[in-house]
């Protein structure tokens, strides 16, 4: 009915929220690495603000392709109210059901999904940065 | 390319759409499984054309970003 509410309004907090983290972020650890010694490159860990960013974009997208379904399947109309279910009460309250339960349910693996990404991320930037270190070291 | 957008909006809708799936099963049980011909149908035209939307936001917000400035500068040398 309007499952795709929760995450899309996830999605647009922690949008906003990466904009304001963005603003006050400090600068990333970063290390110069040079592998034939001459170029000379920089290696450097993600900021939060972008991994957020992620997590932002993986909702909305999902968001507005399933918007998209429910208006193949007619559940959302281009008049007031929008959505047929909230046409009538009952309708009504089994669309904020639905959003209480499918949509906080999807809101929640999305976010789930993204904090795995989250921890291989952590892990594949240490090991490159590690690298990094003893490359440039036996340089 | 700018191919992260489409990889950020498949991977978000597939994960939405599993819940759904699993949110429908809880609901009907098997019966999930057996689907009539004409909803499969339905289902098929209906993951193509969410394919096609994806692909057309895509192209929308590579024309507007122009990461290359291909568009840009095709404008100002006229």
């Amino acid at each position: 009915m309007a499952c795709f509410a929760a995450p899309a309004a996830e999605a647009i907090i922690v949008a906003a929220a990466s904009k304001i983290i963005e603003k006050n972020e400090n600068k990333s650890e970063e290390i110069e690495v040079s592998f034939d010694g001459i170029n000379v490159e920089s290696a450097h860990k993600i900021p939060f603000s972008r991994k957020l960013r992620w997590l932002s974009f993986i909702q909305l997208g999902g968001a507005v392709l399933l918007m998209f379904e429910h208006i193949w399947h007619g559940e959302i109309v281009p008049f007031f109210p929008f959505l047929t279910a909230a046409s009538d009460t009952v309708s009504l309250g089994q669309m904020l059901y639905e959003i209480a339960t499918t949509g906080v349910a999807m809101a929640v693996f999305t976010t789930a999904i993204w904090l795995v990404m989250l921890g291989v991320s952590a892990v594949i930037e240490k090991r490159a940065i590690r690298e990094a270190k003893a490359i440039s070291k036996t340089k | 390319m700018n191919l992260g957008l489409l990889c950020w909006m498949f991977w978000g809708a597939s994960a939405m759409w599993f819940v759904d799936a699993i949110v429908e099963y809880l609901d009907i049980g098997s019966e999930y499984f057996n689907p009539a011909p004409a909803d499969m149908l339905n289902d098929l035209f209906l993951g193509l054309s969410v394919v096609a939307l994806a692909l057309v936001i895509w192209i929308i917000v590579l024309l507007i970003k122009d990461p290359k400035g291909v568009i840009k500068s095709k404008i100002f040398r006229k």
